[in-house]
């Protein structure tokens, strides 16, 4: 790559250049691009700001690699990817699946940029038994999850090279069963007080940050961790308990409703997912047709106008 | 082109058949008054349909069309590299691929030297605008299909400018937008994104791509009989085109991010 000497001058698109930056909201700028850089775009002098993710530096100012909204913490600038894989951090609860069985690990994908691990030290026994893990236990890892099988986890530690490594040390955590997972944009998942949501409308749902939802039977009070009811055998079973007809068309339901979000690129909260049920409830509409795209769009305009 | 080898697990055509006989039309003239065939002036391109996002299972994806160009890009990154050694940077990758049905005369299935030295090409322009060394371990695959081709050059040119935009659609970090450019010299002068008429009748064709942003070139490709003199002339109408071509890419790529973006902050 050189330098093209026979031009004049550089082409910019958008020239973005920020002055003082004093506007708090970030709204800079808000008519002619919306916040959003391109990448090679510049965005802010190098003297007066250090730069952070998703920029570079381009003699005395600051450009932007990725199409994105910009951030500033202070005098920090980085630039969010609009789109872009899942980016873990510690204490995050994601929602995964198993790929490969490896000596005395898991190879996990979690939609990051590389796959995650679960050592098996990090899992918790069936029956919730506190030891040291064994050989034997080493030999019947399949028994606990099998490639294919999904879980939710927390994400625990990085390793050197970034791939992150998880843990199911809890027994909210652990596999998955009675229920579908429906994928999304990571950026649609907001962090929230709680991941695990149980709806009004009698299914749980458990939104991983990594942008896999799991939509599930709901589990009842007694049956709960902790409670007289839970059944800590099960913890590793691969068998659905017996799931009626009203709890199926309404598990479906809530996934119809998180697959037209993630089209229109709304963000997905167990309120919005209340609202969202109670809307198609009182709207009557058929289960087949919630993806066709007028509901969608019907669904996605009443939810900015009346909820907001 | 002949099918490299029978295979007998494709419904093959019959064994004999003879081409259609068209009648010898008096060739309409390339440039009349100043104007090519479809009424543009030499150095015009094109006009440009430039949308992303229309291949959903991608992690970006865009759809580019000049006239009768039409290709259509996937990137799928950053993707973990499998049973390889541990690497400090990223892995860029481009494959090109020629729809069967692409050009006059039918392709074959199999990829042919044709589609790697394209892909070399288009993956020269690209190389300097990704940042691999924020990519460890991983690999950055970018498919293209090109449904159809008039002009092998300005399906390089047309391949990057879609190839970068489905990139930054994927949220691929990248130091600029990369747009390209080609030219072909004739004894009338230079005409700007020929088509395959234009370029069969031309002396020669030369190739530009380039980082406007930056105010670099990336990559150069030039065949045929060019001086010294026409060539740099070449890169001049070219570069001059950047602009224009830089615009269209970066409005492309607001377009469709700023529509999600809208909903995402509502």
């Amino acid at each position: 790559m050189f330098r093209f000497t026979s031009s004049t001058g550089k082409a910019r698109s958008n020239p973005v250049y920020v002055q003082g930056f004093d506007n708090k909201d970030m709204d800079w700028d808000a008519e002619t691009n919306a916040g959003i850089t391109a990448p090679g775009e510049t965005i802010v002098s190098s003297l007066e700001f250090m730069r952070g993710h998703g920029t570079f530096p381009d003699g005395d100012e600051v450009a932007a690699t990725v199409a994105g909204t910009l951030q500033r913490v202070n005098k920090l600038i980085s630039v969010k990817p609009i789109r872009s894989r899942y980016t873990p951090e510690i204490g995050d609860l994601v929602v995964a699946r198993i790929v490969e069985v490896q000596p005395r690990r898991w190879k996990v994908d979690a939609n990051g940029r590389q796959d995650a691990v679960l050592m098996l030290s990090s899992v918790n026994l069936p029956g919730g038994i506190q030891r040291r893990k064994l050989e034997s236990d080493e030999l019947q890892m399949r028994t606990f999850f099998e490639e294919g099988d999904l879980l939710v986890a927390e994400v625990q530690a990085f390793f050197a090279d970034g791939a992150m490594s998880l843990h199911t040390r809890s027994l909210r955590y652990g596999k998955l069963r009675n229920g579908q997972m429906i994928t999304v944009p990571p950026i649609l998942i907001k962090r929230l007080k709680s991941h695990f949501c149980a709806l009004t409308c009698g299914v749980d749902v458990i939104l991983g940050i990594n942008g896999y939802i799991w939509v599930s039977k709901h589990v009842k009070e007694n049956q709960q961790v902790g409670e007289e009811g839970f059944d800590a055998e099960s913890v590793y079973s691969n068998k659905n308990d017996y799931i009626d007809a009203t709890t199926r068309m309404a598990i479906v339901r809530v996934s119809n409703i998180i697959k037209i979000m993630a089209r229109y690129y709304y963000p997905i909260s167990d309120i919005v997912l209340n609202q969202a049920y109670d809307w198609i409830v009182e709207n009557d509409y058929e289960l087949k047709d919630l993806l066709n795209e007028d509901i969608g769009e019907a669904l996605i305009a009443a939810m900015s106008t009346t909820y907001q | 082109m002949a099918q490299p080898s029978f295979d007998r697990r494709r419904v093959n055509g019959p064994e004999e058949s003879f081409p259609p006989i068209f009648p010898d039309l008096p060739a309409e003239p390339l440039v009349t008054n100043g104007k090519r065939r479809d009424g543009r002036a030499l150095n015009d391109v094109r006009p440009i349909f430039l949308q992303t996002g229309l291949i959903s299972q991608a992690n970006g994806s865009a759809y580019i069309e000049t006239g009768n160009t039409k290709i259509a890009c996937a990137v799928y990154a950053p993707r973990q590299l499998k049973n390889a050694q541990y690497s400090d940077v990223g892995r860029l990758n481009v494959e090109v691929k020629f729809a069967p049905f692409s050009s006059k005369i039918r392709r074959a299935h199999l990829r042919d030297v044709e589609d790697r030295s394209i892909g070399q090409l288009v993956y020269q322009s690209l190389l300097p605008a990704v940042q691999l060394h924020l990519f460890p371990k991983s690999s950055i695959d970018v498919f293209i299909t090109i449904i159809e081709n008039d002009g092998l050059e300005s399906c390089v040119a047309s391949a990057s400018m879609a190839a970068s935009t489905a990139l930054a659609d994927a949220g691929i970090e990248m130091l600029g937008m990369v747009v390209s450019c080609c030219s072909a010299i004739n004894d009338d002068g230079i005409w700007l994104d020929p088509d395959t008429a234009e370029v069969k009748a031309s002396r020669g064709t030369l190739l530009l791509a380039g980082l406007p942003a930056l105010g670099t070139i990336t990559n150069l490709w030039q065949a045929g009989q060019i001086t010294s003199l026409d060539a740099l002339r070449c890169i001049d109408a070219c570069h001059e085109r950047f602009k224009d071509l830089h615009d269209v890419v970066i409005d492309a790529l607001m377009q469709s991010n700023r529509a999600k973006q809208a909903q995402a902050l509502s």
